[in-house]
């Protein structure tokens, strides 16, 4: 994914009142489709007369890896959500949250797996919650160091309130550190992993 | 006691909170959003949390992420402060889910005294004086005309669920009414996501009294004399003092048991503050309850000795208060200013940005409570107050002197940054002021 822009189009006759919206609209078209991949994004700005595109297929220039935007905010008038808790084991009764087992506390880095660190985006919380790195207790983590991993993918799950949040790699990378232990509550915008984006 | 409370809130009110429970040998955790992370009151607590960016929704109304730090870090208590999320039952009822104490009155309490037309027929019903008006929503235009029409202009248009002087209208004559009525509804709807508007009689000429009570489980409740909250701008205050210069001990009294009795009937538990208007021929008007610590909570201290915020956590965990009736005396005269980060000059417009120069006063019975130091941001995303100026005197003139003398004191400055320490010297060097003579429309009749 690139995003480019084109200066051609910047161009004082294409300021002229009535033609400037039409003619930016339909040199843009034509350059999407000479582009060497999927169209992801396409901007149109009039008043500066700017196009920026990103396609698909272009080396990647070191994008934010970061999990979702803002995956669940909180509805408004506090209705109770209608998922199951998440892991039951986990929860005392009330829905307090249980100490995780110390058998899952292990934090994963890159040093121990050797897996060198360059260019690595971090991962971090968008939430507070307590960070899940498997779907279910004794389950094979989502993901390890060294892991290879798509764009939407699921890295970890932040359970908070019962609700759980799903973090996913926004793009193809290699996961090369992994912070935060399972069962650990995490703080808003605590690093979580790095990952390392993958060409 | 508790071992650790977490403070839900952020400025001088976090920082006052910290230090009540430092005083009482609880440990604090502040919550703070991405703008906080170097504010005074995150380093003042013992553990912090990092709950979210600027956006307030995101961060300290972001409930699951208050919620979640309590469970990190192990709180038992949720102290809220004023504003966002104090006055916000739900909040209350799932702190109670958590198995986390919210430190405040029972949320069904809450919500009855949070609904204003529904406080009016609770305190109705208790006995309390109330302004004619209604103790029902009012659905229509046509049934606020008739209303209007029966209790006589001029009126006051208020949002059911409002608060700090906020969906307020007042209507003087009939053909104003349609859309005063309309703008309140919408405004009401815009701010408190409720539309509900009710009506009262409006006294143009009234002192603005209100009377801090405290309640415990145990049948124990106190109030703790009044504060005369009546140099306002736009509903807003921004002077508060106590005791009131109109109140005599014959009215304190009398006041005090209305404010207990409507405490009473609605089952009120922790700090609490009953709002009265006071007319022209010494007669006290309720006008709603606050369900939560006040901001100008510090002059009552100033006044009695009692630590409101003390007395909160000591209820909120279930323990008596520490103070009877017959122990409160009110001693002295306390008066306290708001400084804010605002022009005076264009309507009292915030003015954020970085304190470049900040010295407070200092000195016998100067109290300043801020969470502001030299080189601190004034944030555009809160509200643009800078701290509480607070000052005690024998009596009000010599209280008043001693402000002044502690205004003279205070510097602020930084690139664009204007406060209302300027007005605050009018208004104590007015003549008028000084003299007592200070009701709701002191600023619209004086020339400052």
């Amino acid at each position: 994914m690139t995003t480019l822009e084109f200066p051609g189009l910047d161009e004082p006759e294409l300021d002229a009142p009535g033609t400037s919206m039409e003619e930016l609209r339909s040199q843009a078209l034509r350059l999407a489709a000479e582009l060497p991949g999927t169209l992801r994004r396409l901007t149109l700005r009039s008043g500066a007369l700017t196009v920026d595109v990103e396609w698909e297929g272009a080396p990647p220039p070191a994008p934010v890896l970061a999990g979702p935007a803002y995956p669940v905010p909180y509805p408004a008038g506090y209705p109770q959500p209608g998922f199951p808790p998440y892991p039951t084991d986990l929860l005392a009764p009330g829905g307090a949250i249980a100490p995780p087992a110390a058998s899952n506390s292990e934090v994963t880095t890159a040093t121990a797996n050797s897996v060198p660190a360059t260019n690595s985006v971090p991962v971090t919380a968008p939430l507070v919650g307590t960070f899940y790195r498997s779907a279910s207790p004794g389950a094979e983590p989502f993901v390890k160091v060294g892991d290879v991993v798509e764009a939407g993918q699921t890295l970890a799950i932040i359970e908070a309130m019962k609700l759980l949040n799903n973090i996913t790699a926004e793009h193809t990378a290699r996961v090369v550190a992994i912070h935060a232990a399972n069962g650990d509550i995490v703080e808003f915008a605590q690093p979580l992993m790095d990952l390392e984006p993958v060409e | 006691m508790f071992d650790k409370v977490l403070i839900a809130n952020r400025g001088e009110i976090a920082l006052r909170v910290i230090r009540a429970c430092r005083d009482l040998g609880i440990s604090s955790v502040a919550v703070y959003s991405t703008p906080d992370a170097d504010s005074e009151f995150v380093t003042a607590a013992d553990e912090s949390v990092h709950i979210g960016p600027g956006p307030a929704a995101r961060s300290y109304l972001h409930v699951p992420n208050i919620i979640g730090a309590a469970l990190k870090t192990g709180a038992q208590a949720i102290h809220p402060g004023y504003g966002f999320l104090s006055e916000d039952p739900y909040f209350a009822e799932i702190c109670a889910e958590a198995g986390v104490t919210f430190v405040g009155p029972p949320p069904d309490v809450m919500e009855a005294v949070g609904d204003k037309s529904m406080a009016r027929r609770l305190m109705t019903d208790a006995g309390l004086p109330l302004l004619p008006g209604t103790t029902e929503a009012v659905e229509t235009v046509e049934q606020a005309a008739a209303i209007a029409a029966g209790i006589g202009y001029p009126v006051i248009i208020k949002a059911a669920a409002g608060g700090g002087g906020r969906g307020i209208s007042v209507v003087h004559q009939p053909e104003d009414l349609r859309a005063a009525y309309q703008s309140t509804r919408a405004s009401a709807q815009a701010i408190f996501k409720n539309s509900a508007v009710y009506i009262e009689k409006y006294l143009a000429k009234a002192r603005h009294i209100e009377v801090q009570v405290v309640c415990d489980d145990f049948d124990g409740a106190v109030h703790l004399g009044e504060r005369d909250c009546s140099v306002q701008r736009r509903h807003q205050k921004l002077i508060e003092e106590s005791p009131s210069p109109s109140v005599t001990p014959e009215m304190r009294a009398q006041v005090g048991q209305h404010a207990l009795a409507g405490a009473r009937a609605v089952g009120y538990r922790g700090a609490g503050t009953m709002e009265f208007l006071l007319d022209g021929d010494g007669r006290f008007w309720f006008m709603e309850m606050n369900a939560r610590i006040q901001v100008e909570h510090p002059v009552t201290e100033m006044v009695t000795s009692v630590d409101l915020i003390a007395e909160q956590l000591r209820v909120a965990y279930g323990g008596p208060l520490s103070v009877k009736q017959e122990d409160v005396e009110v001693r002295g005269h306390a008066i306290e200013c708001r400084i804010n980060a605002e022009d005076p000059a264009r309507g009292f417009i915030p003015t954020p940005g970085r304190l470049d120069r900040y010295r407070i006063p200092g000195g016998p019975w100067v109290r300043v409570d801020t969470h502001c130091v030299p080189g601190a941001m004034v944030s555009p995303y809160y509200d643009s107050m800078i701290g509480k100026l607070i000052v005690w005197g024998p009596d009000r003139a010599s209280c008043i002197d001693r402000m002044l003398r502690a205004l003279a004191e205070f510097e602020v400055s930084g690139p664009g940054m204007k406060t209302t320490i300027p007005f605050h010297q009018k208004v104590l060097a007015h003549p008028a002021f000084r003299g007592g003579d200070v009701a709701t429309d002191f600023l619209e009749r004086h020339q400052l």
